[in-house]
């Protein structure tokens, strides 16, 4: 239903996406939208350590050592796939890059510095291995290929059905180089969603081609708030859009109607995230609600070099919202199946500050790969999952340098992620959610002494490497792979859920055609829909996506890439 | 010569429909716009 006015709950980028379509293609003016939400990066964020120490996940144990910085997350783009999210950084200008859209600072920066991985997974005893060896046995391939012909219009037949049932009588495939690939560039665990693994199949099937070098990924000149988040937020500021910060949305009312089916917003209730004053928020006829109904950083904490992250059971706030909704409508999907089960969700990362190059210096000397190119995971010789098998143990992103617009140029920054917290470290006999940052630079270094191959092994450098360090931020995010938890098509609400006359849900956990989720891309095509449902603009005039999945040559690649 | 043609238009008949069939079965027409039509608004 066309609107003229919007309420966007959550600052993430799907919500600052359906801003910036709302201004640009329907013509709205910024004064029109207003934001609440809890912080203006969600996801995407990037600053110095002492911004985010106490922040509203962390108030209760803020960090002694705050210096240093924190990234949640790597990121890894796609321009072949992400096209909604290419156009939208090029109706924007660059944050740091004066004269350049967002996207053309991008595009430069990547041109300038190609990815291609030369060490992406590496085993002790072996050091790098040769990962374009995918390892795939005919049962893997026979299955593979099953989920690549799936058409869009069976995917139900996967419902509820997760990656470790799909190949129940196939436990070889979690052994291949391809699985352990698979896994840690995208986040997939084997509880994840089978479903969920054939879009990923479908959508990055050129990647599939090309995965041990990951040629096609392309990365943001820095941190992801920077080059991305930062632009958007300006722009917007810009145009008159309120932003609305340290908000939590934590209630609505509905309009009652005969059938009880028709989802009309009246009012939000909005609780202040500092100091818990609560104020009602009217929604007239004329306005439409914008919903992050998930994010995958809620309730993540953060640790230092002598801290580790506390765990925060809390259901997060984007979850909690959507469940109220939830409750009261039989579309809206089920908010339990991605937050309730952190088992499946769960992991823990960290950000690496040094304050000299020699950590850096050593890696690029063992992955034989200067900064910025790579993803190196660290396969364990041992068996380590529950069906008895090896498994990749970590992986590490070390960025191009500098990753923030202030580090210092002695300054080195390094991300690193564990994909199963629970896990007890090979260096450290402790599982890593239990690490503090020190902790987790010793697994670190550890991995790196049983791959390097010499002729001074990297362990000869450790006193002065641990020297070097401004701090080693541990973060524990429990819904990190939540957007992968085991599903039905019906467990997320559409964007535009049948009979809602002014709400729209944008971002992970919405249900929209072919998209993957982990994306930028979808959170971005997502606003994208939703905007252009309240302005009234043809579903035609959306960016058009491609479809490898149905061109012969991608085909017939992929299927030679299965018996390497 | 004239029964060596009949069974090459029925060999090449019985592939081309297998393989329509077969892409027919993988919705390879799949009309990508009709899967966005459930978003398209409606005036008030
Ligand atoms: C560790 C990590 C690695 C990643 N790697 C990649 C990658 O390599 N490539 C890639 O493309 N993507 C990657 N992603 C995913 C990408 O960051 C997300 O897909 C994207 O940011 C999702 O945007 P969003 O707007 O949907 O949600 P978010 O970024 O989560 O933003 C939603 C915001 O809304 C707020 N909010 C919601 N409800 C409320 C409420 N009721 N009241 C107040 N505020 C509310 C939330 O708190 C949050 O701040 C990664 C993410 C993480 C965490």
């Amino acid at each position: 239903m066309i609107k003229h006015k919007a309420i966007l709950i959550g600052a993430g980028l799907a919500n600052l996406a359906a801003a910036v379509y709302l201004i640009q293609e329907g013509k709205w003016a910024g004064s029109a939208i207003t934001f609440y939400s809890l912080d203006d990066h969600g996801s995407n964020d990037g600053s110095r350590a002492a911004a985010q120490a106490d922040d509203y996940w962390n108030k209760e144990h803020p960090l002694a050592n705050t210096k240093g910085y924190i990234a949640r997350g790597g990121r890894m783009l796609n321009y072949r796939t992400y096209v909604d999210l290419m156009d939208l950084l090029s109706r924007v200008p660059s944050a740091t890059e004066p004269g350049l859209t967002a996207a053309e600072d991008t595009r430069e920066f990547d041109a300038k510095h190609r990815t291609f991985d030369k060490a992406r997974l590496l085993r002790r005893g072996d050091g790098i291995i040769n990962a374009g060896h995918l390892g795939l046995n005919n049962q893997d391939r026979a299955l593979l290929t099953k989920l690549v012909l799936m058409p869009d219009k069976d995917e139900e037949q996967l419902d509820n059905v997760s990656i470790a049932d799909y190949f129940k009588d196939d436990p070889h495939m979690f052994t291949t180089n391809f699985w352990y690939m698979w896994e840690t560039t995208f986040a997939f665990r084997t509880q994840s969603s089978a479903q969920e693994l054939r879009r990923y199949m479908h959508m990055m099937l050129y990647e599939f081609t090309q995965i041990e070098h990951l040629v096609g990924v392309n990365r943001t000149r820095y941190n992801q708030y920077e080059s991305i988040m930062l632009p958007l937020i300006e722009y917007l500021k810009q145009q008159g859009v309120t932003i609305i910060l340290d908000k939590i949305v934590t209630d609505w009312t509905f309009k009652d109607t005969a059938m009880q089916d028709d989802i009309t917003v009246t009012g939000l209730t909005v609780t202040d995230a500092n100091t818990g004053e609560v104020a009602q928020v009217p929604v007239d006829d004329d306005t439409a609600v914008i919903f992050t109904n998930g994010s995958i950083t809620d309730s993540a904490t953060i640790g230092d070099y002598h801290t580790p992250a506390r765990e925060n059971m809390d259901y997060g706030i984007a979850a909690s919202l959507w469940q109220k909704a939830s409750e009261r409508f039989y579309n809206l999907g089920n908010p339990d199946k991605f937050f309730a089960d952190r088992d499946a969700s769960e992991w823990v990362s960290f950000t690496l500050t040094t304050k000299d190059h020699l950590l850096l210096n050593e890696i690029t000397r063992i992955t034989t790969q200067v900064p910025g190119n790579a993803l190196n995971s660290f396969l364990s010789t041992a068996p380590i999952t529950p069906l008895g098998q090896p498994d990749v143990n970590m992986s590490i992103v070390v960025h191009h340098q500098p990753h923030f617009t202030t580090q210092k140029p002695n300054e080195s920054v390094i991300w690193g992620y564990f994909l199963y917290p629970r896990r007890t470290g090979e260096f450290v006999q402790k599982p890593y959610i239990e690490m503090t940052g020190e902790d987790m630079l010793k697994e670190l270094l550890g991995q790196l002494a049983m791959v390097d191959p010499g002729p001074v092994n990297i362990r000869e450098h450790e006193a002065a490497i641990m020297a070097s360090v401004v701090n080693c931020i541990p973060v524990y995010m429990p819904y990190a792979s939540a957007l992968f938890n085991n599903r039905a098509k019906a467990d997320r609400p559409l964007v535009i859920p049948a009979h809602s006359t002014n709400l729209a849900f944008t971002g992970e956990f919405a249900e929209q055609p072919y998209q993957m989720v982990f994306t930028e891309q979808s959170a971005v095509r997502s606003g994208e829909i939703a905007a252009y449902h309240f302005a009234g603009i043809p579903m035609s005039h959306l960016v058009k996506t491609p479809r490898y999945d149905k061109d012969i040559p991608t085909l017939l690649r992929a299927t030679k890439k299965m018996f390497e | 010569m004239k029964k060596q043609t009949i069974r090459l238009s029925l060999i090449v008949g019985v592939l081309a429909g297998a393989t329509i069939y077969a892409m027919k079965k993988l919705d390879w027409w799949h009309d990508d716009a009709k899967d966005y039509r459930q978003f398209e608004s409606h005036r008030a």
